[in-house]
C-alpha cells in the first residue's frame, strides 16, 4: 500500500535545496578556476540537455516535443564542445608555452584538472536541472538519443558526401596525389572507365549486360510496387502488368546469362581473333552497340530513378498505416537536420572566418599563425560549406552521443531512473571537488564543497523516497528539515576528521613525501575493507 | 519487516574517485577529504531502527451516514507511545479503493518525540454502501535512513465509513406526486360518485338498478359510479452506459445518482402508501442477481417500499453496472461501448407495453443522450403525467464538457415544452431540496 504509487515526483523543498547546493558549489568552484565563458557555455549546453530530455518525453504533443529535442541537439552540442574543446583552447592560451620544459607536465595536468572541473560543473548544472522536473528516465534518454541521432544525419551527411566528393574529384584529376591517395585515384578512373565511358577498341559484353540486367530487375520490381492494380478495375490492365513483368524477368535472365559468354569475349579471346571470328561488321555493330556511352547512362539513370520510385513507395505505404502524430515524431528529426543543414549553409562563410579568426587569436605563440595558415588551406581547397557542414554534423554526433551514453548509463541500471538527476549532479560534484583538489583550490573550499555532494545526494534521494511514499500534497517540511540537519551534523564530523588528518598529513609531508601519500592510501583501503565488512 | 537499504552508492563513488584522483596528482588533502563521504558511509553502516518503537493509532470518520458524493472528513491521530524518538515516521492510511480522497492527504511524514502525536487530515468522497478502512501503514527510518521498518498498526475509533440511501431526517412527505392514492376516471362503474345512467344490460348488480325510477315508469336503468383506479407510480431509471459518467473523478456516475434520487422518492411514496413500481434501463443480464424479465427489463414492484429485497436488488444492480464502466464526462468513447449500449437500451416500446395504462411515470436520467427526450416525448403524447428528474453531472470547464452542457440544456427544453414537470438537480444542493421546491410549486398551481 505504501509503496503502490505510480505517479509521482521528488518533494519541492527537496528538490529545491538539491537545485541551489548543487548550482551554488559549481559557481563558487568554476569561480575558483578561473574558466568563465566555456563554463557558461557549457552550463547553457547542459540546461538545453535537460529540456531536450523533457521535451522528448512529451506525450501529448509529440511531434513538436521531438522537433524541440531535435532543434536542441546544436546547442548541446555546442555545449559540450564548449566545454571541453573551448576549455583546453583557452587554458592553452594561458599557459602555454612553459617557461620550461621540466614545467611542462605539471602543466598538463593542471590544464586537464581545470578542464575536468568545467565539464563536472556542466554536468553538475543538468544533473540538477533534470532533477527539477524529474524528467530523465531511460525512455526519455532513448528518446533524446535517436532524436539527436536523427538530426545529425543529413548535415552530417550532405557534409561528408561533400568532403568526400571533393576529395575524390581531386584524386581523380590528378596524379600526383601522394601515397593511399594514388591508388584511390588510379581505382577510382579505372572504375569510372571500365563502368561508364569503356574505350571503344574492343566489345564490353559484361559490363553492358551487368547494367542491363540490373536496369531491366529494377524496373520489374518498380512496376511491381506501384499499385496500378489497386488503381483500376480493368482486368486488361492487370494482365498487361503481369506479361510486361514476366518479360522483364526473362529478359533479365537472358541477359544474366549473357554475361558468362561477354567475360570470354571481353577478356579471354583477343579482339583480332574475336573479329576474325565474327565478321568485321559485326565486331564493328558489337563494339558500337556495347561501349556507347549513351545507352550506358541511360541504363543507370533508370537504376537511380527506379530505387527513388521504389523508397517514395515503400514512404507512403508505410506512413498510410500509421497516426500522425507517430509519422510526425519519426520524421521531425529528419526536417530540424535538414533546416539546421540549410542554415549552417547559409551562413557558412562567416561563422567559419569567426570560428577560425577565435582560435588563432586564442591559441598561444606560433601556434596561432600556424593554424590560420593550415586552416586557410584547407577551407581553399574544400570551400566553407563542406567544412561548416561537416563540422555542425559532427557537432551534433557529439549532443548524440552524449545523450547515449545517458541512456546507456541508464540502461545499465549504473543510474536508477528514480534518482538520475540527484545521482548525476552529486557525481559530477564530487569529481568537480576532486579536480579542484589537484588545482589547489583552498582546503576549506573543498571540503565544504565534498559535504554538499554528499548533501546534495542525501537530501535529494531522501526527497525521491518522500515523494514515492508520501506525495506532494502532504506537508514533509519539518522531517526533511530534520533529516537535513542531521546530515549537515554527520558532514560537520567529516569535515573535522578530515581537517585533523591533513594537519597530520602537512606535517608529516615535509618529511617524506611518497610514504605518508602511500601510508594514507593504506588507511584509506583499510577503512574501506572495515565497511564492506560491516555492511 | 525491517530492511537495509544501499543509499550510499553515489558517496562511495566519490571516495573512490576522490582517491584514485588524488592518487595520480598526490595531493593529500584528496585522502583526508576523503574521509568526509566515509563519515556518511560509516554512519549510515551503523545507524538501526530504534528498537522498542511504538505507535499507537486512532481513525475519527466525521460523518455518521453521509449523502453520495458529500465529502466526509477522517482524522487519523497518530502516537509515539515508545521512549525513542522516531525521526522519520511515514504514514499511509488504509483508505478504502472506491472511495477517492478529495482534500488533504491519506499520506504524512513526521517526526516524533516520545508521547507526542500527530493528526493526518483529509476528505473523501462519500458513495452508496458501507467501506472499511484497512490498518494504517507506519514506516519508520533511523536519520540516516539506511534501514526501513514497515508495519501494519491497528487503529482504533472509527473503521469504516457507510453512506446510507434513506436519511430518517428529512422524508419527503409533502413531497407528494400530483395524483397520489386514486386517480378519478371518466368511465362509469362501480364507485362512490354519480357518473350516469344508463339502460339495463341483463347481468348488471341488482344493488346498481334504480328502482324508484323502475316504481315510476316500470324501466329497468342501471346507475353508474365514477370509477377509481389506484394509481400506479412508476419509476424509471435510466442506467444506460451514456449515463454512467461522473462529474469529477470520485464523484458518483449520473447513473448511481438517478438511482440515489429513484431511492430517495421510493422511500417517500412508501410512506405515502403510494403504490409504485421501479425499472432500470441499460442493464445487463450479469448485473442484476436472478437477471433481467423476458421482455429485457429490470422491473420491481416491491411491496415493502426501499426495504423490500426486489428494490434493493434492483439499485445494487445499478450500482455494478455504474461501476463496472463509468468513462471521463467529457464523452471519451470506450472500445465497444456502442456494442454495449446496442445490447442494453432497450426499445422505448418495450417499455411502454410494461406499463399500466393509469401510471404516472417519474424518469430519472441525467439527459445525456437522445434516448430519456423520446421516452418522454412519447410518454407525454400518450397522455402519462411524466415528471423527469435529472441530476447535473455535466459541469465541468473543457470545451468538450461545454458542448455537452449545452446539448443538455436543450434537451431540457425540449422535455419541458412536451409537458413534462422537470426537476433540473443541481449537485451542489441535497435532492429532497430540489424535489421538494419542484413538487411544491406543482402543487401550489
Amino acid at each position: 500500500m505504501i509503496d503502490d504509487r505510480t505517479d509521482w515526483r521528488p518533494t519541492t523543498a527537496s528538490t529545491g535545496l538539491v537545485v541551489f547546493v548543487t548550482l551554488l558549489t559549481a559557481t563558487v568552484l568554476v569561480r575558483a578556476i578561473g574558466v568563465a565563458v566555456p563554463a557558461a557555455l557549457g552550463g547553457a549546453g547542459a540546461v538545453a540537455l535537460a529540456l531536450a530530455v523533457w521535451t522528448a518525453g512529451w506525450e501529448r504533443h509529440r511531434t513538436l516535443g521531438t522537433v524541440l529535442t531535435s532543434l536542441l541537439a546544436l546547442p548541446i552540442g555546442l555545449g559540450v564542445v564548449a566545454a571541453t574543446v573551448g576549455t583546453v583552447i583557452v587554458l592553452a592560451g594561458v599557459f602555454f608555452p612553459v617557461e620550461s620544459l621540466s614545467r611542462l607536465p605539471a602543466t598538463v595536468v593542471d590544464l586537464s584538472a581545470r578542464a575536468m572541473v568545467v565539464v563536472g560543473a556542466a554536468a553538475a548544472v543538468f544533473g540538477a536541472s533534470v532533477a527539477i522536473g524529474h524528467v530523465l528516465d531511460r525512455d526519455t534518454a532513448g528518446r533524446t538519443a535517436e532524436a539527436s541521432l536523427k538530426t545529425t544525419v543529413p548535415p552530417l551527411g550532405v557534409g561528408l558526401v561533400l568532403v568526400a566528393s571533393e576529395a575524390l574529384r581531386y584524386l581523380e584529376a590528378t596524379r600526383d596525389a601522394p601515397g593511399v591517395g594514388a591508388v584511390l585515384g588510379d581505382v577510382l578512373r579505372t572504375t569510372t572507365t571500365i563502368v561508364f565511358e569503356p574505350p571503344a577498341v574492343r566489345p564490353s559484353v559484361t559490363t553492358f549486360l551487368l547494367l542491363g540486367a540490373a536496369a531491366l530487375l529494377v524496373v520489374r520490381r518498380t512496376v511491381g510496387a506501384l499499385p496500378l492494380t489497386e488503381l483500376t478495375t480493368e482486368p486488361a490492365v492487370e494482365r498487361a502488368v503481369a506479361s510486361a513483368r514476366s518479360w522483364l524477368l526473362r529478359a533479365a535472365v537472358l541477359a544474366g546469362f549473357g554475361v558468362p559468354v561477354g567475360f570470354f569475349t571481353d577478356y579471354v579471346f583477343p579482339p583480332e581473333r574475336l573479329q576474325s571470328v565474327v565478321t568485321p561488321p559485326v565486331f564493328d555493330l558489337l563494339v558500337a552497340v556495347t561501349t556507347a556511352p549513351p545507352a550506358r547512362r541511360l541504363a543507370w539513370r533508370v537504376i537511380v530513378l527506379c530505387v527513388a520510385t521504389l523508397v517514395a513507395v515503400a514512404l507512403l505505404r508505410r506512413t498510410a498505416q500509421t497516426s500522425a502524430d507517430r509519422i510526425g515524431a519519426a520524421v521531425a528529426p529528419f526536417a530540424a537536420g535538414s533546416g539546421v543543414l540549410v542554415a549552417a549553409a547559409l551562413v557558412a562563410g562567416s561563422v567559419l572566418s569567426a570560428a577560425r579568426g577565435w582560435v588563432a587569436a586564442t591559441l598561444p605563440g606560433e601556434f596561432g599563425p600556424q593554424f590560420r595558415e593550415l586552416s586557410g588551406s584547407v577551407v581553399d581547397f574544400y570551400g566553407p560549406v563542406p567544412i561548416v557542414l561537416t563540422g555542425v554534423g559532427f557537432v551534433l554526433l557529439v549532443a548524440a552521443v552524449v545523450a547515449m551514453c545517458l541512456w546507456l548509463v541508464l540502461l545499465t541500471k549504473y543510474l536508477d531512473d528514480r534518482t538520475a538527476g540527484v545521482g548525476i549532479a552529486s557525481a559530477a560534484l564530487f569529481e568537480i571537488a576532486a579536480f579542484a583538489g589537484v588545482v589547489g583550490v583552498p582546503t576549506a573550499l573543498l571540503f565544504g564543497s565534498l559535504v554538499a555532494a554528499v548533501l546534495v545526494w542525501d537530501v535529494g534521494e531522501f526527497g525521491t523516497t518522500l515523494g514515492e511514499e508520501i506525495g506532494q500534497r502532504a506537508d514533509t517540511r519539518r522531517a526533511e528539515l530534520v533529516h537535513t540537519t542531521g546530515t549537515l551534523a554527520v558532514g560537520g564530523v567529516g569535515v573535522a576528521v578530515a581537517v585533523a588528518v591533513t594537519d597530520a598529513a602537512v606535517g608529516a609531508v615535509t618529511v617524506a613525501d611518497g610514504a605518508v601519500v602511500a601510508g594514507l592510501v593504506v588507511a584509506v583501503a583499510g577503512l574501506l575493507a572495515l565497511l564492506v565488512a560491516l555492511r | 519487516m525491517t530492511d537495509r537499504v544501499r543509499r550510499w552508492g553515489v558517496p562511495l563513488a566519490g571516495t573512490v574517485t576522490l582517491l584514485s584522483v588524488g592518487l595520480l596528482a598526490a595531493e593529500p588533502a584528496l585522502f583526508a577529504g576523503a574521509a568526509i563521504p566515509l563519515a556518511y558511509v560509516l554512519v549510515g553502516a551503523l545507524s538501526r531502527v530504534p528498537s522498542g518503537a511504538n505507535l499507537d493509532a486512532d481513525r475519527t470518520v466525521a460523518a455518521a451516514a453521509p449523502t453520495p458524493g458529500d465529502p466526509v472528513d477522517v482524522t487519523l491521530t497518530v502516537e509515539n507511545t515508545g521512549r525513542r524518538t522516531l525521526t522519520d515516521v511515514r504514514i499511509v492510511d488504509g483508505v478504502p479503493a472506491e472511495l477517492t480522497v478529495v482534500s488533504g492527504s491519506p499520506r504524512a511524514c513526521r517526526s516524533l518525540r516520545p508521547g507526542e502525536s500527530t493528526t493526518v487530515e483529509y476528505a473523501v468522497r462519500s458513495k452508496r454502501g458501507t467501506y472499511a478502512f484497512d490498518d494504517p501503514v507506519v514506516r519508520i527510518r533511523p536519520l540516516a535512513a539506511t534501514e526501513i521498518a514497515t508495519a501494519t498498526v491497528a487503529a482504533a475509533g472509527d473503521t469504516a465509513l457507510t453512506c446510507a440511501n434513506v436519511v430518517a431526517e428529512a422524508p419527503l412527505a409533502d413531497a407528494t406526486l400530483p395524483r397520489a392514492g386514486t386517480l378519478p376516471t371518466d368511465s362509469g362503474g362501480s364507485g362512490l360518485e354519480f357518473h350516469a345512467t344508463r339502460d339495463y344490460q341483463s347481468g348488471d348488480p341488482v344493488a346498481r338498478i334504480d328502482w324508484r325510477r323502475f316504481a315510476k315508469t316500470g324501466e329497468l336503468t342501471t346507475v353508474e359510479y365514477r370509477e377509481e383506479q389506484a394509481v400506479r407510480t412508476v419509476l424509471v431509471v435510466d442506467a444506460r452506459p451514456p449515463t454512467r459518467v461522473t462529474p469529477e473523478a470520485g464523484y458518483p456516475t449520473g447513473a448511481e445518482l438517478s438511482a440515489y434520487a429513484a431511492e430517495r422518492l421510493l422511500d417517500a411514496l412508501s410512506r405515502s402508501s403510494v403504490v409504485a413500481s421501479i425499472t432500470a434501463v441499460g442493464l445487463a443480464d450479469e448485473d442484476l442477481v436472478g437477471g433481467l424479465g423476458p421482455d429485457g427489463l429490470a422491473w420491481a414492484d416491491p411491496d415493502g417500499g426501499v426495504e423490500s429485497p426486489q428494490a434493493s436488488r434492483l439499485f445494487d444492480g445499478v450500482q455494478s453496472a455504474a461501476t463496472r464502466d463509468s468513462v471521463a464526462p467529457d464523452g471519451g468513447e470506450q472500445a465497444g461501448a456502442e456494442t454495449a449500449t446496442d445490447r442494453t437500451a432497450p426499445d422505448v416500446e418495450t417499455l411502454l407495453a410494461r406499463l399500466p395504462p393509469t401510471a404516472q411515470v417519474v424518469v430519472f436520467s441525467p439527459l445525456l443522450d437522445d434516448w430519456p427526450t423520446e421516452l418522454i416525448t412519447s410518454l407525454r403524447a400518450r397522455s402519462y403525467p411524466t415528471t423527469v428528474v435529472s441530476p447535473d453531472v455535466t459541469r465541468g470547464e473543457g470545451p468538450a464538457q461545454t458542448v455537452v452542457t449545452l446539448e443538455r440544456r436543450l434537451r431540457l427544453q425540449s422535455v419541458e415544452l412536451s409537458g413534462a414537470t422537470l426537476i433540473d438537480w443541481d449537485l451542489d444542493e441535497p435532492i429532497d431540496i430540489a424535489m421538494r421546491a419542484s413538487l411544491a410549486e406543482l402543487f401550489n398551481r
